[in-house]
């Protein structure tokens, strides 16, 4: 009997002790779904992990609060020469790194150096554009870099987390790896926080840095929890255990969205989804037969059930509100007729079989390819769902194995060549970007040549061309261009939100207010 | 002709039935899941895998009984023809690896020195691995699907069989009627499959009928975690994966599907255990043997 | 003499097939058809960073190249580098270990706890209701699937009822204790640090409380079975018949010798824990070594894989040689076999 007494009370102890104190109001809790793997900015191309590393860092340039223009930020001003091959950059003085570095030119160097000579997948954005030897500093707050061509878009990639600039006193942490091994676990920026602490699995802890040289941010601290199970996210958010959550699913935060407390914020972004349709397979080699497929599919239905109507449909390769865009381009509707017909002129009339590639891990794709397969067999094509783990899925379409298969792209920089150049050219065949193996001549042309054109009306010439190709070809199937949700309490403030910055809200300039 | 004989047949089994209420729910709820994945097909009012946009998570009404999913299948039709799959699963997994690893053990336990040594080392490097982990690891290497799945939680289990017809031939090799077959001068096969075979059978039965059970849940949670069946594949456990994010708000997607494991798995338990009872109350005190 | 003779055999033996897991390990991770330099790489790598990174990983050389390196840098405790933390596998999996250990632990001793007493109730009542509810209630636990009852769990208790938090070992207004043994509950009784007690025994809780739940069956049935089997003994009839009173008969003298059999399924019970332990700390968002493995799996990261499919095993084999062991203090005739 004594056994249960003491049960009893231990219980009674637990519960009686409830009720969950707020935290206080310069901290932010920020519960996400999926965690960072590493934090150095040079490594990593996942928006999660910019999330806990951008304000840490600053860059030579930084987006113009919720536009995509950029503005001064340890940069103080630049030119660029005629042939738009030359950027030189006068910085700021006066400021130092976290651990108590002087940030100058030196740092510049030594920071683009590391990008690209440590080869991790950040230093695509670089790749071809820049090398170490056209990196030049002028004088210790001059730096000038000597590009291989005129890259347009060159300064608005100066804004992405990959061009952090980061302090070179983390060399006496190196390994002869650049101290990547020590940097992926702490930062080492001139930015408005610093990596606090790290408990894997568990949260990352952002601390205020006290000696920031621009304006001090409001949040003392930030924790970024790790919660993998979206169904719990949802209920810490409604019970206001946390303060802002990420990733989570339209129905839920439709769900939330009429919960009192809690606001959903929506805006329209850069984010597409698309499939791949591998040229270089017949069936799919035929023009016609990717045409077909462009006609069977439901694009309405797949926005409805798997966006919850929170998407448009693509018009052509270029995300709407990008400029660049043609409004004008063609956009395939649901026509069966017109798949069916297309389809016996390309010597099909009963179908044919073909595999579908996926990641079944991501619902959306799961659900994509469900819908895909049920639109597509009204045509008589017979599509067979076929998952692998996230790796192997990337290797497969490396190597040109599938036939269809899906993804989602996020520009960098805000610029039409992360579509154009990315999607078209045919030597990004693979994982670069050209994921439908397509070549072209003419379309290799325009997209090279777009990126080096400096005159505004040609290059919009040549965009032109490119995207009606792009559509008349077939080349991919352009599902949607999704709107941007995130879900915070109303006690979040000073929220701004940036298209080239999905999943990274602006902790430097959010506070909370508990009474308003 | 039903005559009073048949009549006190018939009462004496069904007193015996009632008397052990457990195994008897047991029987029930096993006998009824089998009946179900066979008629599935039959009793199914819509195709499982049919999608409707417009329809998406509709609460349980007279159209859909159970309700729809995320993509506007009907449940109940789901769930039925998941009882095809758990069932092909269960009964696949557990018979596969009785028969191999019943066999490995018959043979080693028969055979007795380098055959048996040489087995049991194999068996003991098997075992030091937690089932769940190493057929998560298979059937991430090997891809995930349903036959992949299979094959690791069968490359898993079957030295716990192995173990079981091994100890059971060891004692049952050294009884006398076996010594005086031997004497006799029958043959090593046929010794085996007359007289070690059929005794070592009964506690291999009920191993296998707990592990039909087993092998559902594993199936389910690896399943659940995403190396199991995969879309758009009505099966138990990826239904509940799939449904989990609606938990709040349409909570009979996640749960009917959890609620069908739950009383599948939960049979074939109470038959295995009623099974044990039934067959040799005596041999309760052998499993505790059993390894990881 | 005969005792210490048969452990190190248990011993030597147990190494011989740890050497078997780590072929077996290093053959399935290496089995598959995927390339996790690619996944480093991410989606914009040319093929010459994709190449350095193969390189880097020593993706390039042969495979008996690979066992050969692998088998060099395990004897120096270097179990691999993460492919997607880029940290020593070894601190990843001994960061994490102290959060799983913490919650397996909690639940074997709730298991025990309340395990054992239900046993002993269900062998004293025997076919009565009680019975039957408690062999009942043990099988349900035994079929229901973790994932479902977790989710249940969180909502009924989190949601609904606001009684008990969800998600992670400790509130985020709570600063984890001092680091010490790792173990949030241990460390805070240690440093005197009540708040933080408090906050790691609330979320405890319903992990705790699922996870034993559904290995609650093997004991209840184990105990039950040997309860039943002593309580048949004559000299538990004798001593009745004596007028001893009947409580103490079943506590003293039938539960005791019920017991010692008892404690070998316990080493079951921790490997069901274990299992138990992948789903439950993926609903709770526990920090520990059995999601990593999920994660691990998911994202084929090889070093990642194998080191925590040998660490597991080792820890399986370290139960299984001291179960074999306790079986040689109870049952010397096993020493000889």
């Amino acid at each position: 009997m004594g056994k249960w007494f003491v049960w009893i009370a231990v219980i009674l102890f637990i519960t009686g002790f409830l009720g969950y104190a707020k935290p206080p109001v310069d901290v932010l809790i920020f519960g996400s779904t999926v965690e960072a793997e590493t934090l150095d900015p040079h490594d990593t191309v996942d928006n999660f992990a910019w999330r806990a590393i951008y304000y840490c860092y600053d860059r030579l340039v930084k987006f113009k609060d919720g536009t995509t223009e950029v503005e001064p930020s340890l940069a103080e001003s630049w030119e660029i020469s005629e042939n738009g091959q030359t950027y030189t950059f006068h910085l700021r003085q006066g400021i130092n790194f976290i651990d108590g570095v002087p940030f100058n030119a030196e740092a510049v160097a030594y920071s683009f150096k590391r990008l690209i000579l440590l080869g991790r997948p950040a230093s695509g954005t670089v790749e071809g554009i820049l090398d170490v030897d056209g990196i030049e500093v002028v004088d210790e707050y001059t730096i000038r870099f000597h590009l291989n061509f005129p890259f347009v878009p060159f300064l608005g990639s100066l804004a992405t987390n990959q061009a952090s600039i980061v302090s070179p006193g983390i060399e006496q942490y190196s390994k002869g790896d650049y101290a990547a091994a020590w940097l992926a676990e702490h930062s080492a920026g001139t930015g408005p926080f610093y990596v606090k602490e790290w408990r894997r699995g568990d949260v990352i802890i952002l601390g205020r840095n006290e000696g920031y040289w621009g304006t001090k941010p409001f949040l003392r601290e930030i924790h970024i929890r790790y919660i993998p199970e979206a169904a719990v996210l949802r209920e810490l958010l409604e019970k206001g255990e946390v303060d802002m959550g990420e990733v989570l699913t339209d129905d839920q935060l439709d769900a939330l969205a009429k919960v009192s407390g809690v606001r959903i914020f929506e805006a329209p972004s850069f984010a597409v989804c698309r499939l791949y349709l591998n040229c270089s397979k017949p069936p799919l080699s035929d023009v016609r037969v990717r045409q077909a497929i462009s006609y069977a599919i439901d694009y309405d239905g797949i926005i409805y059930a798997v966006t919850k109507g929170h998407a448009v449909q693509m018009r052509g390769p270029i995300p709407q509100g990008m400029w660049g865009h043609d409004p004008t381009v063609f956009q395939y509707k649901r026509d069966l007729a017109k798949a069916r017909q297309l389809l016996a002129e390309a010597g099909y009339p009963t179908g044919f079989k073909i595999n579908m590639l996926i990641d079944p891990g991501i619902a959306a794709w799961v659900d994509i390819a469900t819908i895909v397969q049920a639109n597509l067999a009204e045509v008589g094509i017979n599509v067979e769902i076929v998952g692998y783990a996230r790796p192997t899925m990337r290797a497969m379409i490396d190597r040109g194995e599938h036939e269809i298969s899906i993804g989602y792209w996020t520009p960098d920089y805000p610029d039409p060549d992360m579509f154009a150049w990315y999607w078209f050219y045919s030597a990004n065949r693979g994982l670069g970007g050209n994921r439908s193996f397509y070549s072209n001549p003419r379309m290799d042309e325009l997209a090279v040549g777009q990126r080096a054109e400096p005159d505004p009306e040609k290059r919009l010439e040549m965009l032109k061309e490119l995207q009606k190709i792009a559509v008349e070809d077939a080349v991919y199937v352009y599902l949607y261009q999704s709107t941007y949700r995130t879900a915070m309490r109303e006690w979040v403030k000073g929220y701004v939100y940036n298209p080239m910055l999905l999943y990274m809200p602006n902790f430097d300039q959010i506070y909370k207010d508990y009474q308003g | 002709m039903i005559n009073i004989d048949h009549i006190k047949e018939f009462q004496k089994v069904f007193l015996w039935l009632t008397s052990r209420p457990l195994f008897l729910g047991g029987l029930v709820v096993v006998l009824a899941v089998c009946i179900i994945a066979v008629i599935a097909p039959l009793i199914a009012p819509y195709d499982p895998i049919k999608i409707d946009l417009p329809n998406r998570l509709q609460p349980p009404s007279s159209a859909h009984l159970l309700g729809t999913d995320h993509l506007g299948r009907d449940l109940l039709s789901r769930l039925l023809y998941g009882t095809r799959v758990s069932m092909l699963v269960g009964v696949i997994i557990a018979l596969m690896s009785a028969v191999v690893g019943g066999s490995l053990g018959l043979v080693a336990g028969f055979f007795g020195r380098m055959v048996d040594n040489i087995l049991m080392r194999l068996c003991d490097m098997f075992f030091a691995f937690p089932p769940l982990i190493l057929a998560m690891a298979i059937a991430a290497s090997l891809g995930p699907s349903l036959q992949n799945t299979m094959l690791a939680l069968v490359i898993v289990w079957w030295p716990r069989y192995a173990r079981l017809a091994r100890s059971q031939v060891l004692v049952l090799r050294e009884l006398d009627y076996v010594q005086a077959a031997k004497a006799a001068g029958a043959g090593q096969v046929r010794i085996i499959m007359r007289h070690v075979f059929p005794n070592a059978l009964s506690p291999v039965l009920i191993q296998t009928t707990l592990d039909v059970g087993q092998a559902i849940l594993m199936a389910a949670s690896l399943g659940f975690l995403g190396f199991g069946a995969q879309p758009p594949t009505p099966e138990w456990g990826l239904m509940a994966s799939e449904g989990r994010v609606y938990m709040r708000e349409f909570w009979w997607y996640p749960t009917f599907p959890s609620l069908m494991i739950l009383l599948t798995v939960l049979g074939f338990n109470l038959l295995g255990d009623g099974l044990r009872d039934v067959l040799d109350p005596r041999q309760r005190g052998r499993f505790i043997k059993i390894r990881v | 003499m005969g005792l210490i003779n048969f452990v190190i055999r248990r011993l030597v033996f147990q190494i011989f097939v740890l050497f078997g897991v780590l072929v077996i390990t290093f053959f399935i991770s290496h089995v598959v058809p995927g390339d996790p330099a690619l996944l480093l790489a991410g989606p914009r790598a040319s093929p010459e960073i994709v190449a350095k990174l193969r390189r880097d990983l020593g993706l390039d050389q042969p495979l008996h190249k690979q066992f050969v390196l692998y088998l060099s840098s395990l004897a120096k405790g270097d179990l691999g580098t993460s492919v997607l933390t880029r940290r020593p596998v070894t601190r990843d999996i001994a960061e994490r270990f102290p959060a799983t250990f913490e919650l397996v632990t909690f639940a074997m001793l709730i298991v025990v706890l309340v395990g054992i007493p239900l046993g002993v109730a269900s062998a004293v009542y025997k076919e009565r209701w009680v019975d039957h509810l408690c062999r009942v209630v043990g099988i349900a636990g035994a079929s229901t699937p973790i994932f479902w009852l977790g989710l249940f769990i969180i909502f009924l208790f989190y949601t609904r009822l606001g009684w008990l938090p969800s998600g992670g070992r400790i509130g985020t207004e709570v600063e984890p204790p001092i680091k010490i043994t790792g173990l949030y509950i241990v460390d805070s009784i240690i440093t005197g640090n009540w708040g933080a007690l408090k906050s790691s025994i609330e979320h405890l809780v319903l992990p705790v409380f699922v996870l034993s739940f559904a290995s609650m069956a093997s004991i209840l049935r184990l105990v039950r079975a040997c309860m039943l089997e002593i309580l048949g003994q004559d000299y538990i009839r004798s001593a009745l018949a004596k007028g001893l009173p009947e409580r103490r008969v079943i506590f003293v003298h039938g539960l005791r010798n019920a017991l010692l059999p008892a404690v070998t399924i316990l080493g079951v019970t921790y490997g069901e824990l274990l299992q138990g332990a992948v789903v439950t700390e993926t609903i709770f968002a526990w920090p520990g070594m059995a999601r990593y493995a999920v994660s691990s799996m998911t994202y084929l990261d090889y070093p990642a894989i194998m080191g925590l499919t040998l660490v597991s095993a080792v820890i399986y084999t370290l139960i299984n040689l001291l179960v074999d062991i306790l079986y040689g203090v109870i049952d010397p005739r096993v020493r000889y076999d």
